[in-house]
């Protein structure tokens, strides 16, 4: 049985008529015999301040706040506390955009000088953004406002409104290939100069190999950018260029990342001024990554993986040559490179076991300007210890070849006597034709001496001939 | 791994005493707890503090009731236990109506447990399919809500307008309430008055005001008595009557877990429309089930591999701290709910007869006044004057329903209007005709 509260007892007395004693609850006059209760708020008075504030004092928070400032935080600021926040960052963008065209889903990092900041938008704002032609790219200044989200790895903010999103993009310093070091990083650059290769080393990224007097660089296009700013046109080697764009670091080493395809300027094949013409004994470590131009005779040609060393030399000094198989290849005629030929060439220096190198990029990198002069055929009865160093043309029919750990040994036998053939792993894996008894071949090598014998070792492929 | 069920139980204990607090939010307890993580780092890790989370939300949602029951101090997800919670109350059934409700969230927790061989298959599909439709969905949550707002006058006003205000106030009041609350939501989205610092406490002085301080106003208003409580030996609920409600109770907790922004209100609000309750008992029984598995549920979704969804404040706090990696955490977690969720029940009915001893004591009007101070304290110490500002507009908007008697659901608009009209891709327009942008 409940008991009714009305009559209790034990009921507080505010909750009571002070005149008659009955309980009244909420009424401001006593049912019973009319007294007016002392101190009780009429609900009236209630209503009309509940609608007061949910009215005059709503109005007045949105006055309030159509004046008030979105509120400027850093990277560093942004902590657990600030999830949800609705703020402002200030900065560059840091690295390059991510932007999947089905989702409508964009998203660039911007860094503010204490820390990085994922800002993310969706389908609706990147519509307005990519319609008001305001698409973010790397090193463009930006102030961008939107919903912080703190997570346990990174700090994101969203982009919800497209007005609340300011680039700016800087001018675009005029600088060459050779002058751009990782200081340059983030810094918006332009450079003109030559194509000089193309490369796509995966789907969805192209690298164009710009070069102009003082050395080359890559300009990435990959293809978030070809997406937001329209198709790559047809590039071709040896054409002009010049890109605007922001330095980026690939591995250390700084490439040009362009924010739109129209930065990307092409022309008929361009009037590149040629590389420094230098003497060889000029030519120091320092001038490590800037390209030389150097001539000199071929003193010496020794074959390595991937390519053959020409010695170079002019006179003054001597320097090496690398010509990767590539290059060495698609000369003309490879042979005409050789001990005794004169040569100009084009290249990058580096610096190899502190050994100086010039490293020219394609076969148009070199003119010859005195063939090496043909070897002579000899017989290896004639062949005496003192032709050690000499680069001699021999023939004859191959004994059993015999493996050994760094290659192949096999006998020549012309007739006259034999020497042996030394072939290293690099060569022996290169030729067409693995070499067997029997085979009459052709070939042209460095006449050495180890342990008392003569040996012959082929410098490159093309010192090689089997006779059909 | 032990540890980590320990920490659960230590935030279980601790959330259940904090719990009785009137109208203090677990919420803004773990908020505290954030603030001072750089402090506690030494010695509690971010994944003992999500443990440790994990148990206070579980201990929270177990034995908010309490404080809704007796002293009519409910949270956005209790609105609904409070008429029900109060017509037990002035029957002397207050502690059954707790049991009641305990009896509710057991339910959940096992409608929990039986999901996790499943969840991590299921959810993600699931997630998948609504994605798409989410928009819509949440309109009609918004339609459904304010339509079913009926008419509802006595016929004994005279012919005319007062019959016609008679009739239509309460909807009116709904509409309007539904919108001041959906305006103050935007603004509160778009140019917050809660210093920046403290914006993970953005909503707080909005929802304090809107749920919290009418009631306590009402309270002082209408100088209620509590009549002695009876300390039941057993509970009036057969079994179909506990089945039925923990049933509905679960469907709309897992509904409002799963989906932003519709809270355990909303989802237990749904669930008892659908499952048509007439039986006030299930009723009670499934808003204890709905809340369990609002509250933690909604924060387990963040443990589930391959969803991790964030939902519910908790889910959003420790999300900054931590992130599991493993499915082995998830069944550690739902283990850690388990145990506290279990201890936290029977602690639930040695407190009902600690509070049962307070009313009984204290002046109901003098404890309403320390609740309005302590929420004020919060408010204002949390989110400084600016909060305090919102709250007052906020209470001012709550106040709405409860005087024109509509549903104190329709406050959620300060959630739902902007939510709903950002995904349906409006909200920046309605913001920048608004000014805020």
């Amino acid at each position: 049985m409940t008991e009714n509260p009305q009559t209790s007892p034990d009921a507080p007395a505010e909750a009571h008529c002070p005149s008659c004693g009955r309980f009244v609850g909420p009424y401001a006059t006593c049912p019973y015999c009319g007294a007016k209760q002392q101190g009780r708020i009429p609900v009236n008075v209630v209503k009309i301040a509940a609608l007061l504030l949910a009215t005059v004092g709503l109005l007045a928070l949105w006055w309030i706040a159509r004046t008030a400032e979105i509120p400027a935080v850093t990277a560093a600021d942004a902590g657990g506390t600030l999830n949800m926040a609705y703020v402002q960052i200030t900065g560059h963008v840091a690295r390059s955009l991510s932007y999947d065209p089905v989702s409508g889903y964009l998203a660039f990092w911007v860094e503010d000088g204490t820390g990085e900041v994922r800002v993310s938008a969706y389908r609706d704002v990147t519509e307005s953004l990519l319609a008001a032609g305001k698409i973010p790219a790397l090193g463009d200044a930006v102030t961008v406002a939107g919903t912080l989200r703190i997570r346990e790895d990174y700090v994101a903010l969203t982009l919800n409104v497209p007005e609340h999103l300011a680039l700016t993009r800087p001018e675009p310093f005029k600088l060459k290939a050779g002058e751009l070091t990782v200081l340059d990083e983030g810094l918006r650059v332009r450079l003109a100069g030559e194509v000089r290769r193309v490369l796509v080393p995966y789907p969805g990224m192209t690298l164009i190999t710009l070069r102009d007097d003082t050395g080359e660089v890559v300009i990435a296009v990959s293809e978030v950018i070809t997406t937001l700013t329209g198709a790559l046109p047809e590039i071709a080697e040896g054409q002009g260029i010049t890109v605007a764009g922001t330095v980026s670091l690939y591995k250390d080493t700084p490439q040009i990342v362009p924010a739109d395809v129209a930065d990307i300027q092409l022309g008929p094949r361009p009037v590149v001024a040629a590389a420094a013409a230098r003497a060889l004994d000029a030519l120091t470590a320092e001038d490590a990554g800037m390209l030389v131009e150097v001539q000199g005779r071929v003193v010496r040609l020794e074959g390595f993986n991937g390519g053959v060393k020409a010695t170079l030399d002019d006179g003054q000094a001597q320097a090496l040559v690398l010509l990767w198989d590539s290059v060495y290849g698609a000369l003309e005629s490879p042979t005409a490179l050789d001990v005794g030929a004169d040569i100009v060439v084009q290249g990058e220096v580096s610096v190899y076991q502190d050994e100086l190198e010039i490293v020219p990029e394609s076969a148009r990198d070199i003119r010859i300007v005195t063939p090496a002069p043909e070897i002579a055929w000899l017989e290896v009865g004639a062949l005496r210890p003192s032709d050690a160093g000499r680069v001699v043309r021999l023939r004859g029919v191959l004994d059993q070849p015999e493996g050994f750990s760094a290659g192949v040994k096999v006998l020549l036998n012309d007739g006259t006597g034999k020497i042996t053939v030394l072939l290293w792993n690099n060569l022996v894996t290169s030729l067409p034709q693995h070499p067997a008894a029997g085979q009459q071949i052709e070939v042209v090598g460095v006449v050495e001496e180890y342990r008392g014998e003569l040996e012959l070792i082929p410098r490159s492929v093309l010192d090689w001939r089997v006779s059909e | 791994m032990l540890e980590l069920l320990l920490w659960a139980l230590v935030g279980a204990v601790g959330a259940s005493a904090l719990a009785l607090i009137p109208a203090l939010h677990i919420y803004n307890v773990a908020g505290f707890i954030l603030l001072l993580s750089p402090t506690l780092a030494a010695w509690l890790a971010p994944e003992q503090m999500a443990f440790l989370f994990l148990g206070m939300i579980t201990g929270y949602a177990m034995l908010n009731t309490i404080p809704s029951i007796f002293l009519s101090a409910p949270d956005d997800s209790t609105v609904f236990i409070v008429l029900p919670g109060q017509k037990y109350l002035l029957q002397r059934r207050g502690y059954e109506a707790v049991v009641l409700t305990g009896i509710g969230g057991l339910g959940g927790l096992a409608a929990l447990l039986l999901l996790t061989p499943v969840a991590s298959r299921v959810l993600p599909v699931v997630r998948e399919i609504l994605r798409p439709h989410m928009t819509w969905i949440l309109w009609t949550i918004i339609a459904y809500m304010l339509l079913s707002e009926w008419p509802k006058g006595t016929d004994r006003k005279p012919a005319g307008w007062a019959r016609w205000w008679d009739g239509w106030k309460s909807l009116t009041a709904g509409l309007a309430t539904f919108l001041l609350s959906g305006l103050l939501g935007f603004i509160m989205m778009y140019r917050s008055l809660v210093p920046v610092e403290v914006a993970y406490q953005n909503l707080l002085p909005a929802f304090v005001g809107l749920f919290a301080v009418p009631w306590v106003i009402q309270n002082l208003l209408a100088r209620v008595e509590l009549p002695p409580q009876h300390i039941c030996r057993n509970v009036d609920a057969p079994w179909s009557a506990i089945f039925q409600g923990t049933a509905a109770g679960v469907l709309g907790g897992l509904f409002a877990a799963f989906f932003p922004v519709v809270t355990g209100g909303i989802g237990g609000f749904l669930a008892g429309h659908a499952t048509a309750q007439r039986d006030e008992r299930a009723f009670v029984i499934s808003q204890g089930a709905s809340k369990i598995v609002y509250y933690v549920g909604g924060f387990l979704l963040y443990f589930v591999p391959g969803l991790h969804l964030t939902r519910g404040g908790m889910a959003w706090m420790i999300s900054t701290r931590y992130s599991p990696y493993t499915p082995d955490r998830y069944y550690w977690a739902t283990a850690a709910v388990l145990l506290a969720g279990v201890v936290t029940f029977l602690l639930s009915l040695g407190l009902t007869r600690v509070v049962i001893a307070l009313t009984q004591r204290v002046s109901y009007r003098l404890i309403s006044l320390v609740t309005l101070g302590i929420l004020l304290l919060v408010v204002l110490g949390m989110t400084g004057p600016g909060g305090l500002a919102v709250c007052a507009v906020a209470t001012g908007i709550g106040l709405i329903p409860v005087l024109w008697g509509s549903r104190r659901m329709n406050a959620m608009g300060v959630l739902l209007l902007p939510i709903a009209l950002n995904m349906a891709g409006v909200g920046d327009s309605v913001a920048r005709v608004l000014g805020l942008l």
